[in-house]
């Protein structure tokens, strides 16, 4: 791939790749560390990657990259305390959204990402599937599985008068 | 359409992306009071998915490096075009009378024609004075 090639073919995808890193790491700026660290290893590499199916690698090297990432934040989170803020949302009310957050970043990580892909980015379920590396049964099964979870919850919160 | 259908389904995972979007548009058009738990629910999901897609990033991008020989290619290309543009647009020089430059084909005509001439006519003369001096040991 040439350089220019790299740079419109990243600059078009940056924010998808961004806000899939934000639903896997939970922080805005670890998500943009992750994707600019991405770009690098990316441009490093670029004479050896193919136009086709870019958004595939490019979302695939990002998940294997974050996953890194927290199994290291992990490793560490015994002496290293750490806070999440929270990302603010321009349509949804404030304190909803915050819930909402709360409740998706509680999620296993396959679910967080489903839901994320699917419901954020409006992906098809093959797209979701070739990405995480799962079938796409077991991405309908996640996907409900995590909806079902936050509809519960948001439900149970509703009803004690929300 | 049967929302309640959509509802289920969608909790399922067995929605496609224009039956979302119809579910999606149902409920943030309703009054939000008339909803039911359930629907409520799904409408804040949905608007927190909303409000998180348009979040955007900004990343440093490299430049794209080219070989150094494809500038020296395209220096050499440049000044061969200018060189060629430069002599184009000088005039032909057809040569030169008392060291002034001959610009025409005809103005350089004319002046062989009378160089010629010339020439002619000093030979005719030379001619004449070698019969004289002939003439002249003759009488002696």
């Amino acid at each position: 791939m040439k350089s220019e090639e790299l740079n419109i073919a990243f600059i078009e995808l940056k924010d998808v790749a961004y806000r899939y890193a934000v639903s896997l790491l939970g922080q805005s700026a670890e998500a943009e560390d992750a994707v600019q660290d991405l770009y690098e290893r990316l441009w490093r590499r670029r004479l050896l990657i193919r136009s086709g199916g870019f958004r595939a690698l490019l979302m695939t090297s990002l998940r294997n990259l974050c996953l890194d990432r927290l199994r290291e934040k992990e490793r560490r989170r015994t002496y290293e305390p750490t806070d999440t803020p929270a990302e603010e949302s321009p349509t949804a009310d404030k304190e909803t959204t915050d819930i909402v957050k709360h409740l998706i970043e509680q999620l296993p990580t396959r679910e967080r990402e489903v839901i994320h892909l699917r419901d954020c980015e409006g992906w098809q379920f093959e797209d979701i599937a070739a990405v995480t590396g799962a079938s796409e049964a077991a991405v309908r099964v996640a996907l409900s599985r995590a909806r079902e979870k936050i509809r519960d919850e948001l439900s149970k919160i509703m009803d004690y008068g929300l | 359409m049967d929302y309640n259908d959509i509802l289920r389904r969608y909790y399922e995972g067995r929605t496609s992306l224009d039956e979302e979007q119809a579910l999606r548009d149902y409920l943030m058009q309703s009054d939000f009071n008339s909803l039911s738990i359930e629907e409520r629910a799904t409408r804040q999901m949905m608007s927190y998915a909303v409000g998180k897609a348009e979040c955007k990033v900004a990343i440093h991008t490299h430049r794209s490096s080219r070989p150094i020989w494809q500038y020296t290619l395209a220096t050499a290309a440049c000044l061969l075009v200018i060189a060629g543009i430069v002599k184009l647009s000088q005039p032909t020089v057809y040569g030169y009378y008392n060291g002034q430059p001959i610009l025409s084909m005809e103005e350089a005509k004319q002046r062989g024609e009378e160089m010629m001439a010339a020439l002619a006519s000093a030979n005719d003369m030379h001619q004449r004075n070698e019969e004289f001096l002939k003439d002249l040991l003759k009488f002696e």
